[in-house]
C-alpha cells in the first residue's frame, strides 16, 4: 500500500489501549475528572473521523495523544476561565514524612504553565519518548528534551540537562 | 534531569490517583465512537426518498419538514444513480476500490481511467466502525476485519484464503502492503526483548522474520519493495505527512535481512519528516530548519545523493510509482485541519507543476507503476465513515472525476 494511503483499522485494537492515557492527560491538563472523561469521549469521536489521516506503520498512541491535547487546548479556548482556574484534583493531605522538596514540587507543578506541565506528564508520568513528546507538542524531538528540560529548571533552578 | 523524575511522577501520581479512569471506559467510549455514524436520520432521508418516488406527497412533506432540523447530518446518499452490481472484477488490471456509502458491504472497483470494472460483496458491511478493509495497491487483495473477527486476507474476488491474518498487535503496531499487492511488511516491538522486529507476512507461510531494530523508541515503516528487495525502516513517529522527526533511517534487504543502510541524522529534529518512493528508491526530506536553511529535497536512498530539491514550503506527501512526479502540499497544516489548501503534482526532473488544485486532502494513493495518483477531497460524513470525492489525477496533469461519494478501501 502507498505511503500516502490511507489507513484504518480496528479501532477497539488500535485506540483503545491508548484511552486511559488520553484521559490521564486530559486529567493533567484541565485538572477535573468530568472535563477529561468528556474531553476523551469528544477525542476518540475525532480520532474515529481522523482515522484515514493515520499513516500506515504509525503507532497510535502519539497520534490520538496529540488529539487528546488538541481538544484539552481547545477547551481551554472555548472555557477561557478554565486558564486561570486551579486544578480540582484532590492532592492528599500531606503525610508527615512527606518532604518540604516534594511539597515545593507539588506546588511547582501547579504554577506552570499548561504546556510545560504536558511535556512534564508525558516524559516523566507517561514515560513516552522524546519523539512521542514531541509529536504530542508539535515540537522536534530536540525542541521536546528542550521544553521538558526548561519546565524541570523552573521546579529546580539550576539543573543541568542530562 | 533524571534525578527529578522519581519526585515529579510521584506528584503526578498524586493526583491521577485520586480521580482513576472509570474501569469500563474502554468500552463505553468505543462503543459511543461505533454507535456515532448510526445516524438514524440517514435511513429517514432513505425513507424520504422513496416516499417521494411514489408520490406520497403528504408523508414526504412531513418527513422533509422534521430533516429540515437535522440540517447538519450529511445525506447518507449522496451518489447519483442507482447502486450496481458490476460483477466480479476482471484479473490482471490494477484497480481501485471504493465502499459504497448506499451498501457498506460493496466494494466498488475502478480502472485508473476512471471506469466501473466490478464489484466485491462482502459478508458483512464495512459500516458501522468496527470493521475495517485494505486494499493491496493493486487492488488484487485485502486486509478485512469483520466486526468480532479474526482479520482475514481476502484473494481479488474477495474470497478468505486466511484467517486470523493479522493478530491486533500487528494490526496496532504498524504494517504495509508490499508493492508486489501479495506480502505484508510488519513491525512489532517485542516487549521481553524491548526491540523490534521486521517481518513479512504472505498466507500460507511462515512469517519471514527480516529483522530486528535494536530501540524503544518508535519504529515506522516508510516504504516495503518486493520489486527492489529492500524495506526501509525509519526511527520516528508516522503522520499523515509522514514520518516525523526520523531520528536513524535503516535500509533492510528483505531475502536475507542484510542492512543495506543505517543513516543516522545529525540530530534530531534535523529533518521534520521523511516519506519513502512505494519501491523504496527515493526519499523526500523536509527540513525542520527555519529561514534559510529550509529545505525539501528528494535523496536517492542508495547514496543519499540529492535528486532534486523543491520550495521548501511545499511538503511531498507522496512518490508517483516510477518515481517520475511527486503530490505536494503546500501549508501543510491546513490539511489536518481539513481545511483546503494547495495540492500540486511536480514533474521531479523539470520542476514543473503538471497539475494542481485547491481542496481538504483526505487521502490519496499511487497507480502502481505508473503515473498517476488517485486521491480523495473531504465530502463530509456517511454512515460508511468519512465519505470523499475521488479524483484521479492523471500524469499529463489531466482529471477524471469519480461521480459520487465514497468511503476509501
Amino acid at each position: 500500500m502507498s505511503p500516502m494511503q490511507t489507513v484504518g483499522a480496528d479501532f477497539d485494537a488500535l485506540i483503545g489501549p491508548h484511552l486511559e492515557s488520553g484521559y490521564r492527560t486530559a486529567l493533567a491538563i484541565l485538572g477535573n475528572p468530568d472535563e477529561a472523561r468528556d474531553a476523551v469521549q469528544e477525542s476518540a469521536f475525532k480520532a474515529w473521523r481522523k482515522l484515514h489521516q493515520l499513516r500506515e506503520g504509525s503507532p497510535a498512541r502519539p497520534w490520538f495523544l496529540t488529539i487528546v491535547a488538541n481538544q484539552c487546548r481547545s477547551e481551554r479556548r472555548g472555557h477561557w476561565w478554565s486558564v486561570i482556574r486551579m486544578p480540582q484534583v484532590d492532592r492528599g493531605e500531606a503525610r508527615p514524612e512527606e518532604t518540604a522538596r516534594n511539597m515545593d514540587i507539588d506546588r511547582g507543578l501547579a504554577k506552570l504553565p499548561p504546556d510545560d506541565r504536558l511535556a512534564l506528564f508525558l516524559y516523566f508520568y507517561l514515560d513516552l519518548p522524546l519523539e512521542e513528546v514531541g509529536a504530542v507538542l508539535g515540537l522536534s524531538a530536540g525542541g521536546a528534551k528542550t521544553r521538558v528540560y526548561r519546565a524541570a529548571k523552573k521546579l529546580r533552578p539550576g539543573l543541568e540537562m542530562d | 534531569m533524571e534525578e527529578l523524575r522519581s519526585e515529579i511522577r510521584a506528584a503526578f501520581e498524586k493526583e491521577q490517583a485520586a480521580h482513576p479512569a472509570v474501569p469500563a471506559m474502554r468500552r463505553n467510549v468505543v462503543e459511543a465512537v461505533v454507535a456515532q455514524p448510526r445516524r438514524k436520520s440517514n435511513l429517514q432521508w432513505v425513507a424520504v426518498a422513496a416516499a417521494a418516488i411514489l408520490g406520497i406527497v403528504v408523508v414526504a412533506g412531513l418527513v422533509s419538514t422534521r430533516l429540515g432540523h437535522r440540517a447538519s447530518v450529511p445525506a447518507a446518499t449522496p451518489q447519483a444513480g442507482q447502486l450496481k452490481d458490476y460483477g466480479p472484477p476482471p484479473a490482471g488490471v490494477p484497480l481501485i476500490y471504493l465502499i459504497d456509502p448506499r451498501n457498506g458491504a460493496w466494494l466498488q472497483a475502478y480502472d485508473w481511467q476512471g471506469e466501473p470494472r466490478g464489484t466485491i460483496k462482502l459478508p458483512q458491511p464495512v459500516a458501522s466502525g468496527y470493521r475495517t478493509v485494505y486494499a493491496a495497491p493493486d487492488g488484487s487483495g485485502f486486509v478485512y476485519q469483520p466486526q468480532g473477527g479474526a482479520t482475514q486476507y481476502l484473494d481479488r474476488l474477495g474470497r478468505p484464503i486466511a484467517s486470523g491474518f493479522l493478530s491486533p498487535v500487528e494490526l496496532g503496531s504498524g504494517w504495509l502492503w508490499a508493492d508486489d499487492s501479495r506480502h505484508l511488511c510488519v513491525v512489532t516491538f517485542v516487549s521481553p526483548s524491548g526491540d523490534w522486529r521486521l517481518y513479512t507476512k504472505l498466507p500460507g507461510e511462515a512469517d519471514h522474520l527480516v529483522g530486528i531494530i535494536p530501540t524503544v523508541q518508535p519504529i515506522s515503516l516508510a516504504s516495503c519493495s518486493f520489486r527492489n528487495d529492500q524495506a526501509i525502516v525509519v526511527n520516528g513517529t508516522g503522520s499523515w505527512d509522514g514520518i516525523q522527526s526520523p531520528s536513524e533511517l535503516w535500509v533492510f534487504r528483505i531475502s536475507d535481512g542484510k542492512v543495506l543502510s543505517d543513516y543516522t541524522y545529525p540530530y534530531p529534529g534535523s529533518v521534520a519528516t521523511v516519506v519513502a518512493s512505494s519501491d523504496g528508491l527515493l526519499i523526500a526530506e523536509k527540513s525542520s530548519q527555519t529561514g534559510a536553511t529550509r529545505s525539501t529535497v528528494i535523496r536517492r536512498v542508495s547514496d543519499r545523493s540529492v535528486v532534486a530539491s523543491l520550495d521548501p514550503s511545499l511538503q511531498v506527501l507522496a512518490f508517483s510509482g516510477d518515481d517520475s512526479l511527486v503530490f505536494v502540499v503546500s501549508g501543510p497544516d491546513s490539511v489536518t485541519t481539513g481545511r483546503p489548501t494547495l495540492l500540486s503534482l511536480i514533474d521531479v526532473r523539470s520542476g514543473q507543476v503538471t497539475w494542481h488544485e485547491q481542496g481538504a486532502l483526505m487521502t490519496g494513493m499511487e497507480q502502481p507503476n505508473g503515473r498517476d495518483f488517485e486521491i480523495s477531497l473531504d465530502a463530509g460524513h456517511g454512515k460508511t465513515g468519512p465519505l470523499g470525492t475521488f479524483l484521479i489525477i492523471h500524469g499529463d496533469g489531466s482529471v477524471t472525476r469519480i461521480p459520487g461519494s465514497y468511503t476509501p478501501a
